[in-house]
């Protein structure tokens, strides 16, 4: 394999592994928050996607900064009002956890079927938002690719000052910690866990948008992805903001290098048997290899 | 016209007439069936074969049906499955007495009722089937519309030899299935045989996005041109990703990118792409029957014929001229007359060998400003 093909492969897995990221970012907050794995984590992604487009649509030269909003907004909104409108209230009503979980099955499937309705079982093409290609050192790349990997970086960024920085995010990771010690401490527990669902979906949908913009959206779009962003985060260590954002990225390489140098027509069996690899000798995921080494 | 009622009469069951010569006297209609996916994943190529055989069969009832007798259609859903087909194939044959079916969309849904239709000696007419299996298991009921997969590829590798002599190492992509599969493995061997060679094979699962991969390992390979057996949604993707890779090598694909889709969803990336199909209304431009099947379209549903309109026309034209000749509603006379096609058809003139496949050569077409374009011309 020449320099060129193997830029290529490793800007084209960091690109997928971003979308990874950022779905298992979602993943892991709300888990950490509430304890609920959030299968219905792909389709917000997808409805992120759609309404990207559909911006797009009514605007065709939109920026595509602004289209990433739109997609993370849809996402933010959609995954808020799932929280306030239903897991909240089921909490309330001392549904089991197990019970919730499968209520987020019941709404991925739910979401999947509404897009359908709105959006048709037809894949959709994302408009080209760049055109030509960029030379890094004499090598050219496609900008879609690095677009979708620099805003990746520069969102995991930002979450990150939000986290650790401001109010409402050192609220939720007090919430996430110990709820009982950071409601005695005056934070209000259920906008903080709406607040937590709004931006693991603002995540989701800034994934969509991206994922749209590389390939297409389509009704389906967020079940297989959503389950691997799902691996990503438990090869991250379940729970763990770095361990997601490293699991995603790390588990986008290994896909496309596996497809490469084993064999592309099993891909997706090739990262499987890697991820439960990884786990019989780290069961905690990266975060565990992290908190061991420390 | 819509999917016929069960009627009382029809669900006594038929036991005492024999199978072959069904009586059907003056003044009653004659029966046919047609059955194809009108629900599911693939029902807009259902619908778009059911408007093709309602448009000849109008027409043929305004002018007066055959000798006298009013075509009547039963229309029955498969759903794709070929379990379902099985079932309707086995309900048109002795239930809805018909004297020919048409269908299905799909090659397992045809090749399941073809077996109930040899057994029951019923003359099927498959439309968009390409399995070569279809009519090489010795069944004589069978006829099909399409060109076989394998005449496609052969199509194909002759039109690249005659064109393109310059593109001799071939990079092959498809997906994992007997689709992609045996799309490759024909081209590989009828290829050989015009000294071409295929260089490097890759394969995907249905529903993949990302080709980075394959993509990466067959330009290693250093090919002249890409191949790539898959569907519309795959291949837009495949073509992408190609051109985002900067490459601009020249891509034949198979007749799966023949719907409108595929150029919607490549966009600008579609561009010079050739494939094989089995119509295309850009080289049947100058075709008097496949305008006559566009103005009737165009007045009836307000379309643009695609792929599966055109079969679908071809064979209820053959079938009804079929039913006209055998002179009597006998379901051996009506297969002997079939066999005896030939006819003006929307892709030229319409035979059928001794399997049942017609003698066609499938046209070959290029993406040029956003439509298909002749690649012969």
């Amino acid at each position: 394999m020449n320099m060129t093909a193997l830029l290529e492969v490793t800007v084209g897995g960091v690109a997928v592994g971003c979308v990874y990221s950022l779905l298992a970012l979602g993943y892991s907050m709300i888990i950490r928050a509430s304890g609920i794995i959030h299968f219905a984590q792909g389709e917000v992604m997808m409805l992120g996607s759609m309404c990207g487009l559909s911006a797009l649509w009514v605007a065709p030269s939109l920026h595509p900064a602004l289209v990433l909003l739109v997609g993370m907004l849809a996402g933010g909104a959609l995954a808020g009002a799932m929280e306030l409108l239903v897991y909240r209230t089921l909490r309330r009503r001392g549904v089991p956890l197990v019970s919730i979980i499968t209520a987020t099955v019941g709404f991925s499937i739910f979401l999947m079927n509404a897009a359908r309705l709105g959006w048709g079982s037809e894949p959709l093409r994302y408009p080209d938002m760049f055109r030509g290609a960029v030379e890094v050192s004499g090598i050219r790349i496609s900008p879609q690719l690095l677009w979708v990997a620099a805003s990746g970086f520069v969102i995991m960024v930002a979450l990150q000052i939000f986290l650790s920085k401001t109010r409402p995010g050192l609220a939720m990771q007090a919430v996430a910690q110990d709820p009982d010690a950071a409601q005695l401490m005056g934070v209000n527990l259920s906008r903080s866990m709406a607040a937590t669902f709004a931006v693991a979906g603002a995540m989701a949908g800034a994934a969509g948008v991206m994922l749209g913009s590389l390939f297409f959206s389509f009704f389906e779009m967020g079940f297989i992805t959503g389950l691997k962003a799902f691996v990503a985060a438990t090869l991250g260590g379940l729970g763990s903001i770095g361990g997601a954002m490293l699991g995603g990225i790390l588990f986008g390489l290994i896909e496309t290098f596996g497809a490469v140098f084993i064999s592309s027509a099993y891909k997706d069996a090739i990262g499987m048997m890697l991820l439960i690899a990884i786990l019989l000798v780290l069961p905690q995921g990266l975060a565990g290899l992290w908190r061991r080494l420390r | 016209m819509t999917i016929r009622r069960r009627s009382l009469l029809a669900s006594i069951p038929f036991i005492t007439a024999p199978a072959l010569a069904v009586a059907q006297s003056r003044g009653e209609p004659l029966r046919v069936g047609a059955f194809g996916p009108y629900s599911g994943s693939a029902a807009a190529f259902g619908q778009s074969m059911r408007e093709g055989i309602e448009l000849v069969t109008e027409a043929r009832n305004r002018a007066g049906g055959i000798r006298g007798q009013r075509i009547e259609v039963t229309f029955a859903d498969d759903g794709g499955r070929p379990e379902e087909a099985a079932t309707i194939a086995r309900r048109f044959a002795t239930r809805d007495r018909v004297l020919l079916a048409f269908g299905s969309v799909s090659s397992p849904a045809s090749l399941s009722a073809s077996q109930v239709f040899r057994e029951e000696e019923v003359p099927q007419i498959a439309i968009t089937a390409t399995s070569q299996r279809l009519t090489r298991v010795g069944n004589e009921w069978i006829f099909r519309s399409t060109v076989p997969d394998r005449k496609q590829v052969a199509d194909l590798v002759d039109f690249i030899a005659e064109r393109h002599p310059q593109v001799k190492r071939f990079a092959a992509i498809c997906v994992n299935d007997d689709f992609g599969r045996g799309g490759v493995e024909a081209f590989n061997e009828l290829a050989r045989a015009k000294g071409l060679s295929t260089v490097a094979e890759e394969r995907y699962a249905r529903g993949d996005i990302d080709f980075t991969a394959q993509l990466t390992r067959l330009r290693g390979a250093n090919p002249d041109a890409i191949l790539d057996w898959s569907r519309y949604t795959e291949g837009a993707l495949i073509v992408r990703q190609l051109r985002q890779m900067q490459s601009n090598l020249p891509v034949f694909g198979s007749d799966g990118y023949a719907v409108p889709a595929y150029v919607e969803l490549a966009g600008q990336a579609a561009e010079g792409v050739t494939y094989v199909t089995p119509f295309s209304i850009a080289t049947a431009a100058s075709n008097p029957v496949a305008q006559r099947l566009t103005a009737e379209l165009h007045s009836a549903h307000n379309k643009v014929p695609d792929g599966t309109h055109a079969l679908a026309y071809d064979a209820a034209n053959a079938a009804y001229a079929a039913i006209e000749r055998a002179g009597r509603a006998d379901r051996r006379a009506i297969r002997d007359a079939l066999r005896q096609t030939d006819m003006d058809s929307t892709r030229g003139r319409l035979r059928f060998d001794q399997t049942g496949d017609p003698t066609l050569v499938s046209p070959v077409v290029q993406i040029r400003n956003g439509r298909e374009a002749d690649a012969r011309a």
